[in-house]
């Protein structure tokens, strides 16, 4: 059932089309995610990189397809890596023969919103869509800007950059208010799930910068979002 | 399993693609109403080299292949076939036998003359009227030869003074051609913006570097851009082969309009944290007032010509229409009822009529004018690619749009009543947003 449920997926990622760019950002938050990982499923953790790496270098070849379809590979190795990492965690925090691992006291202080980032770890900032015309928050983005309101407030110390975006039909200027008015909705859904406005920094693109190429619907449903990016 | 493949990837795809055929049923559904026009009857042959220096330098093309193209561009004029002239042009010279002309069926005739001298060329341009018998006296330059360089801008430029007299002579109001269109090209990397004559000559870029530049207009001397090179989306000015930054306020600044008489500046700002429309002073950019106050979007303004009220674009009843307020924001009204996506309105200088882009009932991009006064639709275009993005001739008498109908985006130009529609930039590349000087 999973591995034909992933052929599926890598299948329409390739029907769909399109450069790799969100994948593979999305490669580089899990890899930022899985510090917990890195320390207690080391060989998982170096799987994922070997991966991670092969999915840039197809990118660099300009073999988008393959690209993508390893990145998120990479993205589902890494969250893996971090499940096992979660199971080991208390034997891997063990002192050994007495002696305390090193670094441990360390990282459980910089890990002090463990519980919060467990709940989102593996699973980084995500792009908000819309749909045609619209900058309301509805049954279909309300998810995930709860995951994202709750990424954020896990990581009080970051500062988000909300990129607002619409498809490339009608005028350039409306698209312009259209992709800011995108933005700015989400950051005020995002202050009313209890994230610091000041921490929120709003951009438009309008159809200046496409996701995905193409005159057709499965682009510009693409092309109508808000993307988040954290410092 | 497999045999599920295309069915679960289809299905994928149209979950990925969102509600998206939401809103997207009815359109503008208005049909052209194509007018007659008495055409005149011209006849301009090739302009004759009457001196004894060969042209190497297409001063031929420069001078009557700029009248041809503009003359088309006016939609005034039938042209005869070179083949119906009775007389050899090239050997008759100035002097035309009216009686030949006028059995081969012409009312007008335009005959050019030319003549080398070592770094100039003195240029003779002549209109007659072939059923009066007589020279038509046209004011200076165009009543005798005029001595011009060698130089082809500045020879299709004294070819554009003598068609607008022309046009004046026939139609009682002077041609546009001595006017420039400011527009958007999309580069590899970047978009950058270039002005160009009517008839799609004399192109010049006036943005240089690889960042996205757009939404230009161009009054009093001064094109204004709306431009990502300093990371934000700001205003700026061009003038004397200087950019300058204009407005930089929080979030959006697009879209900048100098009014009528010079001293403001109507644009859109989100920095109270919605895209609205403000008036700034237009030469230091100091908000004066915002004038619009909705939780929509507001945007898009354009000044009617007397300066007294403005067009805009507002979603607030749900779909993006076009809107009329007073310069000072009151009186905001509603003015088109029929479409669901009218944007990029243009107020004609003859006060009269708003040029507009709709998405007609088929999900195409139309040009539309909408009168002030009543609402009255009338369509410019239709069948023939996406027609976006009108911008009004000073005279109100014609209209710049891009089309993709001959596949890229290219600009046209239509007479008010979208009778002849001629594409005028023959470069490379998507041309985008027109604006013509004022």
């Amino acid at each position: 059932m999973r591995s034909w449920t992933w052929i599926a997926l890598s299948l329409l990622v390739i029907s769909c089309g399109g450069p790799p760019q969100r994948e593979l950002s999305e490669v580089d938050l899990a890899m930022k995610e899985a510090v917990l990982a890195q320390r207690c499923a080391p060989e998982e953790y170096a799987a994922a990189q070997r991966m991670q790496q092969k999915a840039n270098q197809l990118s660099k070849d300009g073999k988008y397809d393959e690209a993508k379809v390893t990145a998120i590979a990479a993205k589902k190795l890494y969250e893996e890596a971090q499940k096992k990492a979660a199971a080991r965690r208390e034997e891997c925090f063990k002192p050994k023969n007495g002696v305390e691992p090193k670094g441990v006291k360390a990282f459980l202080e910089e890990d002090k919103n463990a519980a919060a980032l467990d709940a989102t770890a593996g699973r980084g900032l995500q792009t908000v869509f819309f749909d045609f015309n619209a900058f309301e928050v509805n049954a279909s983005n309300r998810e995930v800007l709860n995951h994202n309101a709750q990424w954020i407030n896990a990581r009080p110390d970051k500062k988000i950059t909300l990129s607002g975006h619409a498809d490339e039909r009608g005028s350039s200027e409306y698209n312009l208010a259209l992709g800011e008015k995108r933005a700015l909705v989400v950051k005020r859904y995002l202050i009313t799930l209890g994230v610091n406005g000041d921490r929120l920094r709003t951009m438009s693109f309008g159809e200046e910068m496409p996701l995905e190429l193409g005159n057709n619907e499965a682009a510009h449903a693409h092309n109508r979002r808000v993307e988040l990016a954290s410092n | 399993m497999t045999r599920y493949l295309p069915r679960l990837i289809a299905a994928l795809c149209l979950l990925s693609g969102g509600a998206y055929a939401q809103g997207e049923g009815g359109g503008i559904d208005v049909p052209v109403n194509p007018s007659d026009v008495a055409l005149i009857q011209l006849a301009v042959p090739n302009a004759v080299n009457l001196g004894d220096v060969p042209d190497t330098r297409g001063i031929t093309e420069a001078l009557s292949g700029t009248v041809i193209r503009d003359l088309q561009i006016s939609g005034h004029f039938n042209f005869i076939p070179r083949g119906a002239y009775l007389v050899d042009p090239a050997k008759e010279g100035l002097e035309p036998d009216f009686k030949a002309w006028f059995n081969a069926g012409t009312q007008g005739l335009i005959k050019i003359g030319y003549r080398i001298e070592g770094q100039r060329v003195s240029v003779d341009m002549r209109l007659f009227s072939v059923d009066g018998n007589e020279r038509i006296t046209l004011p200076a330059p165009y009543q005798a030869a005029a001595a011009l360089p060698v130089d082809l801008p500045q020879l299709r430029a004294h070819a554009h003074g003598f068609v607008n007299e022309v046009l004046r002579y026939y139609t009682k109001s002077p041609g546009f051609f001595l006017s420039k269109i400011v527009f958007v090209k999309r580069l590899k990397r970047g978009k950058a913006i270039y002005t160009v004559s009517p008839d799609g000559y004399d192109e010049a870029r006036i943005t240089q570097g690889d960042s996205i530049n757009m939404l230009p207009s161009w009054r009093g001397g001064r094109i204004y851009f709306t431009s990502f090179r300093n990371g934000g989306v700001h205003l700026f000015t061009y003038s004397g082969g200087h950019v300058r930054p204009f407005a930089a306020y929080e979030g959006l600044n697009t879209g900048a309009k100098l009014s009528p008489d010079g001293k403001t500046i109507a644009c859109t700002l989100s920095k109270d944290g919605n895209p609205e429309i403000y008036l700034l002073n237009g030469a230091t950019g100091e908000v004066i007032k915002r004038l619009t106050n909705h939780w929509g979007i507001d945007t898009s303004p354009t000044w009617s010509p007397d300066g007294q009220r403005i067009a805009f674009v507002s979603d607030r009843h749900g779909t993006p229409q076009i809107w009329v307020m007073d310069a000072g924001g009151g009186n905001q009204k509603r003015l088109t009822f029929q479409g669901e996506y009218n944007q990029t309105p243009a107020w004609s200088p003859r006060g009269d009529k708003i040029a507009f882009t709709a998405r007609d009932e088929r999900n195409v991009f139309d040009i539309f004018t909408v009168a002030v006064a009543d609402g009255a639709l009338e369509r410019l275009t239709q069948n023939q690619g996406n027609n976006e993005q009108p911008s009004w001739s000073p005279d109100g008498r014609y209209l710049v749009f891009s089309s993709t109908r001959n596949g890229e985006s290219k600009l046209y130009i239509t007479n008010a009543d979208g009778r002849v529609q001629t594409q005028i930039s023959t470069g490379k590349g998507e041309y985008l947003t027109p604006f013509w000087q004022r």
